[in-house]
């Protein structure tokens, strides 16, 4: 319940949002993670910012190379947008599967990243994808790995100040295969238990391995990227004995707890098995 | 389907529209909010509770606490044994300790961090062995031992019938806790009368009559003096009986203290912390067979979690008790069953009522018999399955209705081509390393209404208008579950009109007598049975007034039929409409009160024999699933069910019984249940207490059976609980058949398949004890 009226501002422009960031004012733009802290009164600030209607954080578009999809982008028009599924079908996998039609209409994908909650279903996809996350502040801009960018359950590297203006994923040039595998108990509507994200990047020959990236969701407080899975796989070519090895290796790689959503045992097991049936679908 | 069986709900328009209006909708001038403060221990003795801080804060209008109950501070449908206010100690996490009156949602949660409670922590039973041992605190004043109930059946002699079986098998089963999860949840506004001590009462109120009760007798006031008017439901399997009262009680309170209407709307969090659950049962099966497949024994041994207050364990276990041998023909019975305090959340009533635990026990055990005899579960439930005539474990001789457990058994094997399946999954698991298909089956029968627990009877009203068109109003309420169209088919089908005729006026305790609960899947048989006497009468008067216009010589010869009154000697004929008007004019009441008071039943608590029920419905369900062994995903891609509903008067309504009982079923064996741990639960919404969506299951095949009963209106029994109570152990059976490996515990989530364990982890047995 909300414990004390609060503030609210719509932001007009990014002078707006500095100011009022200035005055401890929560920036959100879905709401459907904010919304739910501010009624259980987790959250500690004088006023709620509204950043979801700015243009600054609104366009997908595709410029050298990369895609750049506005922080203030709804996860619905992502899905429906025609570049991304063509380039990125495994972030439509993972973004689909994000809770449920209403959630997905009302949410953003800038917001799910600054949620940087360790069961996001973007996150781990992204990583895989090596996407950047272009953060702007009253007098700076700067540009940052994904995979650098939690800290920890819901901490991320954004300084005071500081919000996300857009998301930029580089383009794969050469064959490539992307997918996301979220275990939960519902397939619908539901939180993950723990999730895979695997991109393989192709040589000419469009079997061997030029790159591999995987990462994993809700093993540990924040997504991870399995480096010495992705290490093992770099030119080679499939094999059964192979995505056996890997995917022994993605669960060892993996640091998970027992908790309400499930066990470390199923968990540590499942994020394998992830790599394992999303390899074996790719050949 | 039958098109002509398809009827429209007769309260589908408000409904879809939006129109109806449920309990959280309402408003009352001057009205306050209403918010509990409940327990912060499992089990802790209330030292001081001071809330003169909450008092200050602006826009607090009152705090009650038990002292401020004027009456009996107590309620119970069994016994009195449950505190709306905890008054000297709290037994669970869910006790309320305080209530406060404000003027929003807002300033009660203020209100409520300002109390200050000082406890006395003491060691608290979360385990039910550790409840039973001798050296273990008693919960429960009142009672002498943690050990609140005891249902003992004995029949023949079971060492003999051990002693000439061939194979003797003993197994334990467990089962868990389980939210009822109605989409609303629990609603009430209490609001003062205008006479001196009387209040009116709006909720979301599954058994008006039960809640008036436990209201008059806490605020110390007649029954007339309460009157519970219900509003629309969103639901109640079973789940807002005694729960309401409790509420009620507590918004009628604050309602007293401050002297204005108090409407106190549940979270879905403090829906499932504060009300009662489905009992775990922890089962200790033991049977004794001959090579042939004639059971010779069984021995069952059985102990429910009743929690913090008896509630309906009396009742639940009972139940248990009379049908925890399943269908089936058993010369030797020994069972016992035991309800045990904990500081666990209470448990009650819950759909199915002391059946799903004992069906997914005895169900499971079936099939591995079978297994060991080698033969098929089928031909074993066939060889011992009753038939007309046969004996119960009590001792009750089947007759008088159909016994149609083989037919409902024969009929859901052929429509899901059991036996094929079988061959063709055997077929496929040997070349599928990952998915593995399996089929089991499970069957039951049940004894409709309440039987030997109490006083069954009910009434109804059927008020004709001058114009043929009608109202309907009984003893029992509608839930949700159809009630309202089914009763105004009832009635119409009397009359030869169209349901569309008739309206159903609101629940009032002041309108309509006390029927008892709407529970026990009775609605249809009893209140269904009240308005056809009641029909019958008005219809009676109609004839007597319109016997001159139709020239008829006796009153038998007038029939309704197609919206028409004709005396089917000469042909004459006029409209229903005029037939009432005439009636009308003719100074006849055409209202009038149905009764229905069922057969005489009876049982002997001692030895547990009697005839505990006056009829039986049978039913079978098949599971044909999918398991993936890598992710432990169990898909059920069919389920068919065959259920004997007696007649199924209102047709649309035994199909969504069926669905909605089966997905339910699902939830209970696969992935529901409260994780309580050391008395407090984890998962207090549904984010995390998983229930079924449309996406995790394939199809539903119902197969309704019709062998009219002589008891019933026009024939119609029971559907309600058979359809959720088999699902669980047809789910078990086909993962056997599908992995060639057992479980005895339920539900049977990703973990189990995967790791062997069940997500929910061991709790301690006691804090200290």
């Amino acid at each position: 319940m909300i414990e004390k009226e609060f503030e609210f501002y719509k932001a007009e422009g990014y002078t707006d949002v500095f100011n009022y960031m200035k005055k401890n004012y929560l920036p959100f733009a879905g709401g459907t993670d904010v919304m739910i802290k501010v009624k259980e009164g987790y959250l500690r600030t004088s006023g709620l910012l509204y950043i979801g209607d700015m243009l600054e954080l609104k366009g997908i578009e595709k410029k050298d190379n990369s895609i750049f999809i506005g922080a203030a982008e709804k996860l619905t028009d992502i899905i429906k947008n025609t570049i991304v599924k063509e380039n990125f079908p495994g972030l439509i996998q993972a973004i689909e599967l994000i809770g449920s039609l209403q959630i997905r209409n009302q949410a953003t994908l800038g917001g799910n990243l600054a949620n940087c909650s360790p069961v996001s279903d973007s996150m781990p996809i992204l990583m895989a994808l090596d996407a950047k996350i272009h953060i702007v502040s009253e007098n700076n801009r700067k540009i940052i790995e994904l995979k650098d960018f939690p800290k920890g359950v819901c901490q991320t590297a954004l300084e005071t100040g500081e919000i996300i203006e857009k998301l930029e994923i580089p383009i794969i040039n050469s064959k490539n295969y992307q997918a996301y595998r979220k275990f939960a108990q519902r397939p619908e509507v539901s939180i993950q238990k723990c999730s895979t994200a695997v991109v393989f990047e192709y040589e000419n020959d469009e079997i061997t391995i030029k790159k591999a990236k995987i990462a994993i969701g809700a093993v540990a407080v924040r997504a991870l990227r399995c480096e010495k899975a992705e290490q093992m796989l770099k030119g080679q070519k499939l094999s059964p004995e192979l995505i056996e090895k890997v995917a022994n290796m993605v669960s060892e790689e993996s640091k998970p707890i027992s908790d309400i959503r499930s066990t470390r045992e199923y968990r540590q097991k499942m994020v394998g098995e992830g790599f394992r049936e999303i390899a074996l679908k790719s050949v | 389907m039958d098109e002509k069986r398809n009827i429209i709900r007769i309260d589908g328009y408000e409904k879809v529209t939006g129109r109806a209006k449920y309990c959280g909708d309402l408003y009352f001038d001057r009205m306050l909010y209403g918010k509990i403060l409940r327990s912060k221990y499992a089990h802790a003795k209330i030292l001081n509770i001071n809330y003169e801080k909450a008092l200050e804060i602006k826009g607090v209008h009152g705090v009650v606490t038990s002292w401020d109950v004027p009456g009996e501070k107590t309620i119970g449908a069994i016994r009195f044994d449950h505190f709306p206010f905890a008054t000297d100690k709290a037994l669970y996490s869910g006790d309320g300790i305080a209530a406060v009156a404000c003027e929003s949602e807002e300033i009660c949660d203020r209100a409520l961090e300002a109390i200050n409670v000082e406890y006395e922590e003491l060691p608290a039973i979360f385990d039910m062995f550790e409840a039973m041992k001798k050296e273990s605190p008693i919960i429960k004043e009142e009672f002498d031992s943690n050990i609140l109930t005891h249902y003992p059946l004995r029949k023949g002699n079971v060492e003999q019938g051990f002693k000439s079986s061939d194979l003797i098998l003993e197994r334990e089963f467990n089962t868990q806790f389980v939210e009822h999860a109605y989409i609303e949840t629990e609603a009430v506004i209490a609001v003062p009368g205008e006479a001196k001590d009387c209040y009116e009462i709006y909720g979301s109120i599954q058994c008006p009559h039960s809640t008036r009760k436990g209201v008059a007798r806490t605020m110390g006031v007649p029954l007339k003096n309460i009157r519970i008017i219900q509003a629309n439901m969103g639901g109640a399997f079973g789940g807002k009986d005694d729960s309401m009262t409790i509420l009620a009680v507590r918004a009628c309170v604050l309602a007293k203290k401050t002297n204005r209407p108090v409407k106190v709307v549940y979270s879905r969090e403090e829906s499932i912390i504060d009300t009662y659950k489905r009992h775990p049962y922890n089962l200790k099966y033991k049977i004794g067979v001959s090579k042939d497949g004639k059971i010779q024994a069984m021995k069952v041994l059985m102990y429910a979690d009743s929690g913090a207050y008896l509630s309906m364990t009396p009742f639940v276990t009972w139940r248990s008790v009379v049908q925890a041998t399943g269908p089936y023909e058993v010369e030797n019975v020994e069972t016992d069953i035991y309800g045990i305090a904990t500081n666990n959340p209470y448990t009650g009533a819950f759909r199915g009522f002391g059946s799903p635990q004992i069906i997914y026990a005895q169900e499971s055990l079936m099939d591995e018999v079978a297994e060991k005899l080698g033969m098929d579960g089928v031909e074993l439930r066939r060889i011992n399955g009753y038939k007309q005539g046969s004996t119960t474990a009590s001792c009750q001789k089947l007759e008088g209705h159909k016994v149609s457990l083989m037919e409902a058994m024969d009929k859901v094997i052929e429509k899901s081509d059991y036996f094929n399946k079988k061959e063709e999954f055997k077929i496929y698991n040997a070349k599928s390393e990952r998915f593995k298909k399996g089929i089991g089956l499970s069957c039951s029968f049940r004894g409709c209404s309440l039987g030997a627990e109490g006083t069954d009877a009910t009434g109804a009203i059927v008020s004709v208008q001058a114009d043929g068109s009608i109202y309907i109003l009984a003893g029992l309420a509608e839930n949700g579950q159809g009630l309202k169209t089914t009763f105004s088919k009832i009635a119409a089908d009397v009359f030869g009109i169209d349901v569309s005729n008739c309206s159903y006026l609101p629940q009032d305790t002041g309108f309509i007598a006390d029927g008892g609960p709407t529970v026990a899947s009775r609605s249809t048989l009893m209140g269904g049975s009240a308005v056809k006497l009641g029909a019958e009468i008005v219809r009676d008067r109609i004839k007597d007034s319109v016997k001159k216009t139709l020239e008829a010589s006796s009153l038998d010869d007038i029939v309704f039929e197609n919206g028409k009154v004709i005396n089917i000697k000469n042909k004459k004929e006029i409209e229903f409409k005029k037939a009432c008007e005439i009636a009308y004019f003719d100074g006849k009441n055409i209202t009038a009160y149905g009764w229905y008071k069922a057969p005489d039943v009876y049982w002997d608590e001692e030895i547990g024999q009697g005839p505990a029920y006056f009829t039986y419905v049978y039913g079978s369900q098949i599971a044909e699933l999918t398991v993936d062994t890598w992710t432990g995903k169990i898909f059920v891609d069919n389920a068919y069910a065959a259920h004997d509903v007696g007649n199924a008067i209102n047709y649309t309504g035994t199909l969504g019984q069926i669905y909605g009982g089966v997905v339910q079923g699902m939830g209970y064996g696969l992935f529901e249940e409260v994780d309580v741990q050391d008395g407090f639960i984890k998962n207090t919404n549904l984010d995390e207490y998983f229930i079924p969506t449309v996406k995790d299951f394939g199809n539903i095949y119902p197969i309704v059976i019709e062998n009219p009963d002589k008891y019933g209106p026009s024939g119609g029994k029971s559907l309600g609980e058979p359809t959720i109570e088999l699902m669980s152990s047809a789910i078990n059976n086909a993962v056997s058949n599908a992995m060639g490996k057992r479980f005895y515990k339920i539900p049977i989530d990703l973990e189990t398949i995967v790791t062997g364990k069940q997500l929910k982890r061991k709790q301690k047995r006691g804090s200290e004890a």
